[in-house]
């Protein structure tokens, strides 16, 4: 094909940048998620599923389950629909399951999603079978021949490459080595591994260069529909464990009736026809007036429309950083709901005690935590998981906390004059608004049913660490007192490492020198374990530790360390040195996996708050 | 607007608050209601899962506001809302019951965090007012220390609540309660005369203390910590003298002078450190010698730094109790500073009982409170109870007698005494309370009567003293271990089991094979070795479908055999003067070791009949001059129940003559259940009665499934010939004589179980 690709022409016309690449990118976001919704709205009603409020004066979440009833509108309230979960489920990668009673709407709104975004051809929506014989998850993908008198089963690659979605009705009927291999995007096959997707362009060459193919794959789109399951006896069943393992990769959403909230609207609605054409349509019209750019320049959309799906849905172009307050939120919260708060505790002051008969720097915690009615109420929510939270939780939560920031992000420049523009100059952080309203989501999703919600829990917890926090920095003098969700730099571990690096420097101090700065500002935390506040104990041991591992590693290092240290002077950013000591860090992991203690590995990455990448 | 709205009011921005500031407690429940036959106005109490808040007397609560509280604030009232017009004394009186329920309710939200806020926090509180109260009186005996703690604890944990709600509401120790009231009262645009209230007002805390002070119904202590909530909670010079007026009033009435009344305020304050060591108050930030230091300055009310100075204190003393290090080393020195006010007979202040069970809490009240009550508090405590079992017009109600009350909070405070002390105290302290309860009537005139002397009331000490005996001879009695049952393997339905079986079968062309799951099939057909896919030839196939159908499955348990104990067993104790004299624990008297072999018996059967899952009754008959019985009732339930009509009967002896009234075995017989029945005898003396006591006997052995043990110990009655002529004819009597109890133990255990 000599013609250029549209968004080879798009970002001709823009002008080869990474500005101007990350603006088309935005732009045809925001074009795609409003288009969709324009042609899904000529037909069907938002089925609102929660709502989920952030008051940043007081730092409390709220999250109101609606089953299908509209609310009136809120400000800083994100409502969250079942339009809203698919379009997610989209640009996150993240299968969905959606449970609910036949004839919520279930499929059909899925079916009115798909059908929007993707021509027929790419995608398919089929029921399982009740018979196990008949339910072949992967009949679309397959064909089977005779051969010899024998039946063969061979893969249709021309129908793999090709397809962007699927919509699984009754998926609980599936088999559940076939629903993993399928919301794993792959298909196992005579002994191969066919992945599915769709594959994502990319700009190269400093955006000179336009890759088709860039090696990474769009995954399907999955939407998988079941009605709920009578009990949740159903979970000892012979199947359990892969269930629970099916479970806990989705995206699970109860859809609650919406008829009668939406009542004889739903007689109002247009005919849909050619959802695609008219999604297309409008999509073309909104890029242009965003960018700004001829129409012309799209006049090949349809035909390069699959990969410009893939690039425009690209789960990692919707990545968020994750604050540092984000992350030692979602680690108390994490840590809080993983089992028992005391055993917890203790781990901890072990830790602690084995550093400080390591390192001689006079910190212990000899406090104990005991059976109060607090920790009763945090027990009781962590014992209605279904199953217990584990590593894969952790993931999901940063997932779903980017959800939440991406549909936020979303429907508020969608909400602006000049969408484009707003979108462009948001703070697309992961804060802890996203993290306390993911966990919530999550918690919810793995309790069993009439189970007392996890929302007080997870304020508590919040609340504790807020206070900490602004109590801290305000001990320290590093920062104001006010707390703000948006700074990167705040923190409590942060603001620890951060006062002690600073005035390590500001001395000319080496290794020796920084520990006992950190070793000091523990201390500092340390004299915060409080009586009546348990969280809040859990939370002091866990920095404690953590810091006293830094200091550990610091001193186990000291011979490398030293000579970096003495090279920054007062003008070096502290935040540079951070990402010094997280990059020899790194180096060490990658130079002795093997034999770098695992507290290290388990610790020095969220104390630092670095990233590997 | 009526007092009740009022207080309702206050319970809807209560919760606005706690869903701010304490989250977890957001959707705690609370019962609002009335108890008219209560003699306080109001009271509150939690049991850590609900707030319960009576309205007892409308009209007396908002009497003693406007008689005592009104006069007292209205000088400073600007200040205490820190508003610049006028407030008048309607307004003042709403606002000031509206604050004053505020308070309230956050005190029965916060008691689980503040104090006690775990069996253990509980525990260790007991144990050092225990030890703090011993420290300060060493002449006490161990008992009397004992009721001291008990009787001051309440008021001990509310103090600790109470210093750090005053911190919290004030943001002393950078808290954020403070913040979250006050962005309560903005988003709710509170007002008083037309002007804002931004702030908790100053001076809440004391309220309900100084309306019980100037009714003259507090005692001592309750007046002395009144005094020192004085000196810390007011922003006005004012307000902070006539409450400390109030309070210094009814001390003067209880004969304690103004100076001496200060004397004890300092020393309250020095005594919350004295006993805290140097580094752990150093680890919060406190200098001794600065503390003590601004004590002197505590008592000149008009200080123009004094506000300052209760800061500091305030601040200070939330640390203390705050911190595990610290926290039971200053409720030790803060004990011994009042220690000598305390009362031995009754609660501080608040009716607060059965408050040592964790899972309840502690309530308070203000008013009057009437003959037989401690204090004019009214403090009352919820026990833990089934939802709706409050009588109808009693609001929160429990239906317990305040004297049960006491009683059970008595007995949570020796059980935390015994599992915190070593061995030897407890024993101790176990003998000690049980001669209190035994010498009973010669402690009437005990420390010549009045507050800080007597006895807790006889009911009271008898129970505790029955309680204890109890606890003495389940720690002290040595098991009689019965023979351990075997173990078999028994054959059951475990349930059913799912087989494969033909459903259908359907004929099929090749191109109808491409929707099948092939995969699947050839996966059952390995792993079944069942056909599903039969070529059948012509290009057609045979598509076999399979079901899975229940089918019964056998499983073994192993189950426990070879013992049988019985089903009822009736014990009938002599406890004449000639087994004992009186007091008998821990003596070695016959009735001493009747109890230790009882109670070796009891643990062995217990132990015996929880592996077997067996439930036998247990009846106690003790005849002396008279013959008591009071039913029989489910052996481990007696045994691990704490008080008992069966152990009533049991642990008190009568020391008269050995008389048994044979009808006692027509009660019994009603009382047994079905199965093998075993009656023990025991006695000491020639047991008399109606003639009609062998006959029962010879009844009783003539029955199917039931034995008669008759031991007579040191002693040859005619009764006993009798019994013993009957023993050589019928294999269901057992006659023993012995010559000390000691040796009967072995005996009555290899009887007490049958083994097959």
């Amino acid at each position: 094909m000599n013609e250029k690709y549209t968004l080879e022409k798009i970002l001709s016309e823009l002008g080869k940048t990474e500005q101007n690449e990350e603006r088309m990118h935005a732009a045809m976001l925001l074009s795609y998620a409003g288009s969709v919704y324009d042609v899904m709205r000529k037909n069907t009603v938002p089925s609102p599923l929660y709502r989920v409020s952030y008051d940043k004066t007081n730092h409390v979440i709220s999250l109101d389950e609606t089953y299908g009833k509209s609310l009136v509108p809120k400000k800083e309230a994100l409502d969250i629909s079942l339009e809203d979960e698919i379009f997610c489920s989209n640009i996150r990668d993240m299968p969905i399951l959606l449970e609910g009673e036949t004839g919520v709407g279930k499929t059909f709104t899925a079916m009115k999603y798909v059908s929007a975004i993707l021509n027929k051809e790419n995608f398919f929506a089929y029921r399982l079978s009740a018979n196990a014989f008949m339910n072949n998850l992967f009949s679309p993908f397959q064909e089977g021949k005779m051969e010899n008198g024998m039946p063969v089963i061979n893969p249709r690659i021309d129908i793999i490459e090709k397809t962007a979605a699927v919509i699984v009705d009754e998926i609980n009927r599936g088999d559940s080595n076939e629903t993993l291999q399928l919301f794993d995007n792959e298909m196992h096959l005579g002994g191969k591994i066919y992945k599915f997707g769709i594959p994502i362009p990319e700009f190269t060459g400093n955006y000179g260069k336009y890759n088709e193919k860039s090696g990474r794959l769009k995954k399907l789109l999955i939407i998988t529909a079941q009605n709920p399951a009578n009990t949740d006896d159903s979970k000892f069943t012979q199947t359990l464990q892969l269930d629970a393992a099916v479970d806990n990769r989705l995206l699970k959403t109860y859809v609650g009736n919406a008829a009668p909230s939406a009542g004889s609207v739903l007689w109002l609605g247009e005919d849909g026809k050619k959802p695609h054409e008219e999604f297309m349509k409008k999509f073309t019209e909104r890029t242009v007036k965003y960018l700004g750019i001829p129409e012309k320049t799209l006049e090949n959309l349809e035909r390069d429309w699959l990969s410009t799906y893939s690039w425009i849905t690209e789960s990692k172009r919707t990545d968020k950083p994750i604050l540092y307050s984000a992350l030692e939120l979602s680690d108390l919260l994490i840590a809080t709901f993983s089992g028992n708060l005391i055993e917890y505790f203790n781990y901890e002051k072990n830790v602690i005690s084995d550093w400080e008969s390591k390192l001689k720097k006079g910190i212990t915690i000899t406090e104990s935590l005991h059976e109060t009615d607090n920790i009763k109420k945090i027990h009781e929510i962590t014992y209605s998981f279904k199953v217990p939270m584990i590593f894969r939780d952790i993931v999901q939560i940063k997932r779903l906390a980017d959800v939440l920031a991406t549909l936020r992000n979303v429907k508020d420049s969608l909400k602006a004059k000049n969408p484009l523009e707003e979108y462009l100059d948001m703070k697309k952080y992961v804060s802890i608004r996203e993290v306390a309203g993911a966990t919530a989501l999550l918690a919810r999703n793995k309790q069993k049913s009439e189970s007392q919600s996890p929302v007080n829990a997870i304020n508590q917890i919040l609340n504790q660490y807020v206070s900490l926090l602004q109590d801290y920095m305000q001990e320290s003098k590093l920062f104001t007192t006010n707390f703000d969700m948006m700074d990167p730099n705040q923190g409590i571990k942060r603001t620890a490492i951060q006062k002690s690096l600073r005035d390590t420097i500001h001395e000319s101090g080496g290794v020796e020198t920084l520990v006992d700065n950190l070793t000091e500002q523990a201390k500092l935390l340390r004299a915060k374990i409080s009586n009546s506040e348990e969280i809040r104990n859990v939370l002091i041991a866990r920095n404690v530790a953590d810091l006293m591992t830094l200091c550990g590693f610091l001193t186990d290092y000291k011979e490398e360390i030293n000579p970096m240290l003495k090279g920054y002077n007062k003008k070096t950013k502290i935040t540079d040195v951070i990402d010094d000591l997280g990059k020899f860090y790194y180096k060490k992991q990658r130079e002795q996996g093997m034999i770098l203690p695992e507290i290290y590995q388990h610790r020095i990455q969220r104390t630092l708050g670095v990233s590997g990448s | 607007m009526k007092a009740k709205d009022i207080v309702l009011e206050s319970g809807k921005t209560w919760r606005e608050i706690v869903r701010l500031a304490t989250p977890l407690d957001s959707d705690k429940e609370i019962n609002y209601g009335s108890n008219p036959k209560s003699k306080t106005d109001f009271d509150a109490y939690t049991d850590n899962k609900r707030i319960f808040i009576n309205i007892n007397n409308e009209a007396k609560l908002k009497k003693n506001f406007e008689d005592t509280i009104v006069p007292a604030y209205k000088i400073a009232s600007q200040k205490l809302y820190r508003v610049k017009n006028k407030i008048s004394d309607s307004e003042l009186l709403k606002n000031i019951i509206y604050d004053t329920f505020l308070f309230v309710h956050f005190h029965e939200q916060l008691h689980p965090w503040f104090c006690p806020n775990s069996r253990f926090d509980e525990r260790k509180i007991t144990k050092t007012l225990y030890d703090g109260i011993k420290e300060a009186e060493p002449s006490l005996s161990k008992a009397q220390a004992m009721f001291k703690a008990n009787n001051i604890k309440n008021l001990c944990w509310d103090a600790i609540l109470n210093i750090a709600f005053i911190s919290k509401t004030s943001g002393y120790n950078n808290e954020t309660l403070e913040q979250k009231i006050s962005f309560i009262f903005q988003d709710n645009g509170r007002e008083i005369e037309s002007q804002p209230v931004m702030h908790y007002p100053s001076g809440i805390l004391p309220i309900v203390y100084m309306n019980s002070a100037a009714n003259r119904t507090t005692d001592v202590p309750i007046s002395l910590v009144g005094l020192l909530y004085s000196t810390m909670s007011f922003n006005s010079e004012e307000a902070r003298k006539n409450a400390a007026q109030i309070f210094l009033d009814d001390l003067n009435s209880k004969k304690l002078s103004n100076l001496a009344a200060l004397d004890v305020l300092k020393e309250m304050y020095s005594g919350f450190i004295s006993d805290v060591k140097d580094e752990h108050l150093k680890m919060l930030g406190i200098d001794r010698k600065e503390y003590l230091k601004k004590i002197s300055d505590i008592t000149d009310f008009s200080n123009l730094k004094y506000e300052g100075i209760q800061k500091y204190f305030v601040a200070s003393l939330t640390r203390v109790f705050d911190s595990q290090l610290s926290r039971y080393d200053s409720i030790k020195g803060f004990v011994k500073a009042i220690s000598k006010y305390i009362s031995v007979r009754e609660k501080q202040g608040s009716f607060d009982s059965n408050t040592s069970s964790f899972g309840s809490g502690s309530g308070q009240g203000s008013g009057e409170s009437g003959e037989g009550q401690a204090g004019g508090q009214g403090e009352e405590e919820g026990e833990e109870s089934e939802e709706g079992e409050e009588d109808e017009g009693q609001g929160a109600g429990k239906g317990k007698s305040d004297e049960e009350m006491e009683g059970d909070s008595m007995s949570q405070t020796m059980d935390d005494l015994l599992e915190e002390l070593p061995d030897k105290e407890r024993d101790d302290l176990l003998e000690d309370v049980i001669q209190q309860g035994t010498n009973y009537d010669d402690y009437d005139s005990y420390g010549g009567g009045g507050k800080g002397a007597g006895m807790p009331s006889k009911r009271v000490l008898n129970s505790i003293a029955s309680i204890a005996t109890d606890e003495y001879y389940k720690q002290n009695a040595d098991l009689i271990e019965l023979k351990n049952p075997s173990e078999e393997n028994i054959s059951f339905e475990l349930g059913t089991k799912k087989v494969w079986k033909l459903r259908s079968s359907l004929n099929l062309t090749s191109t109808e094979i491409n929707k099948l799951n092939v995969k699947k099939i050839m996966d059952f057909q390995q792993k079944t070795g069942l056909p599903v896919l039969v070529d059948i030839g012509n290009g057609y196939w045979r598509f076999n479908d399979y079901e899975l159908k229940e089918t019964p499955l056998k499983s073994y348990s192993s189950q426990l055999t070879g013992i049988e104990i019985p089903d009822n067993w009736v014990l009938l104790q002599d406890s004449s003067g000639t087994m004992t004299g009186g007091f008998f624990v821990g003596t070695g008297n016959k009735f001493d070791i009747l109890n230790r072999v009882k109670y070796g018996l009891m643990k062995g059967l217990v132990n015996t009949a929880k592996k077997l899952g067996k439930h036998p009754k247990f009846g106690i008959v003790d005849f002396s001059d008279m013959t008591r019985y009071s039913g029989l009732d489910d052996l481990v339930s007696i045994y691990d129940a704490k008080r008992h009509r069966v152990k009533d009967v049991s642990l008190s002896p009568q020391c008269g003559g050995t008389y048994l009234n044979s009808d006692v075995f027509k009660k019994i017989e009603k009382d047994l259940k079905q199965g093998k029945t075993i009656y023990t005898l025991i006695t000491d003396g020639e047991v008399a009665g109606d003639n009609r006591i062998y006959s029962s006997i010879q009844n009783i052995a003539s029955k199917k499934d039931t034995a008669f043990v008759f031991v007579e110990v040191a002693s040859s009655s005619s009764l006993g010939q009798q019994v013993k002529v009957l023993a050589a004819k019928n294999p269901a009597v057992i006659y023993y004589k012995v010559s000390s109890i000691k040796s009967i133990k072995d005996k009555l255990g290899s009887i007490l179980v049958k083994y097959s």
